[in-house]
């Protein structure tokens, strides 16, 4: 999976939220803001990636089990898959 | 060829240097804009500067490059090239029309060409309306500024900007403060904002709303206040965090290209770092103005 272009993740008043840019803008309702797990996956979603990859690099820059980071980063995907933000 | 004229055109200290065929009566833009002329001794040190040329075209002109962004409004963003390309079209009483402008910008948005069809007996340039204002708010983003959906007023040489979405009560506000002695309403409906050396700083521009009012005036700014209707009046100060969505969807922002995207972004958080934001939940009454007044 890989994260669709039309978005940038920006700091903003020290969240981080991911700012949708074109077409997108008409397609979100609000604006979402990134905990430090989501700000994890989507930057590494830059690149083509497996699920994996992601649990791999959320349990190692996070400092917690493969089962933890694999429900949180699920949770995550689950929710990128459902507003649209990830190329399939 | 006939000499064209110089129109220089300062607004929140960005200096817009207008060439054009006509003169600023011919394109009907001396009520809007002319209290907006930069004079003669006034076009120095300006903080931002575009080279616009105004041209005019025979037949409606037409978009050019691929359509990236489309708000659904009376304008449509191209990319040409290296270029930015907007289509502009009023509707006419629901109506729609053939294109009426054609604005090219280049990558910086600081040399640009307004194409106009000119039509019929009472015709304006749409440098009145959203032409100028999209060459403004995006031209105005590299010196640090950021336009509001908001009303300014400055109170005793404080500047409060109320910033709303439509029918939020950003007029009404206006409209109570200025009985005050002291107070001069800027604007109804957009204010310009930027941190300059001096400090934070609100400006009037030439686009009012409603009420329009839309006085060339500038002031330190004070406070960012959210306005929402309430039965009770109440004021809480919001912090960087939770004012920058807000801010966000009530700022005009250049949603069409990445790189302008982060420079209003940049923007927004030195204002956040710099300006305190409050919620103001209030009744359109009076006595809104002392509890403002009792945190500035």
């Amino acid at each position: 999976m890989k994260r669709k272009a039309d978005f940038m993740m920006q700091q903003v008043g020290g969240e981080r939220l991911l700012v949708p840019l074109g077409a997108q803008v008409m397609n979100l309702n609000g604006l979402l803001t990134l905990n430090e797990t989501g700000a994890c996956v989507w930057e590494r979603l830059a690149e083509e990636r497996s699920m994996d990859d992601l649990v791999a690099a959320v349990a190692e820059r996070f400092a917690v089990s493969d089962a933890t980071a694999r429900a949180d980063v699920q949770t995550f995907v689950g929710e990128m898959t459902r507003l649209g933000l990830l190329e399939r | 060829m006939a000499t064209p004229h110089n129109i220089p055109i300062r607004i929140a200290n960005l200096l817009i240097e207008l060439t054009s065929p006509l003169s600023a009566v011919e394109l009907g833009i001396e009520g809007r804009l002319g209290p907006f002329r930069a004079e003669e001794g006034a076009l120095e040190n300006p903080l931002s500067r575009v080279a616009l040329r105004w041209e005019d075209s025979k037949n409606p002109p037409a978009p050019q490059g691929e359509l990236i962004y489309d708000p659904g409004s009376i304008w449509k963003m191209y990319r040409a090239g290296s270029d930015f390309c907007a289509t502009l079209a009023y509707e006419n009483q629901g109506q729609s029309v053939p294109v009426q402008g054609l604005l090219r910008a280049n990558r910086a948005w600081d040399d640009a060409i307004l194409t106009e069809h000119r039509s019929g007996l009472g015709w304006q340039s749409l440098l009145n309306l959203g032409a100028g204002e999209l060459i403004f708010r995006t031209a105005i983003l590299s010196s640090g500024g950021l336009v509001l959906h908001s009303s300014g007023l400055d109170d005793n040489g404080k500047g409060i900007v109320f910033i709303g979405h439509s029918g939020a009560g950003k007029s009404t506000q206006v409209g109570l403060w200025s009985h005050e002695p002291g107070v001069v309403a800027m604007n109804d409906d957009r204010i310009a904002v930027r941190v300059e050396a001096g400090g934070p700083v609100c400006y009037g521009t030439p686009w009012g709303g409603t009420a329009e009012i839309a006085r060339n005036h500038a002031a330190p700014l004070a406070a960012l206040i959210v306005l929402e209707q309430a039965s009770e009046n109440a004021i809480q100060p919001l912090a960087p965090a939770a004012a920058a969505p807000l801010l966000m969807a009530r700022a005009f922002l250049p949603y069409w290209d990445a790189a302008l995207m982060q420079r209003a972004m940049a923007n927004l958080n030195t204002i956040l770092a710099r300006v305190p934001v409050y919620r103001l939940r209030c009744r359109p009454e009076g006595a809104v103005i002392s509890l403002v007044r009792s945190i500035l």
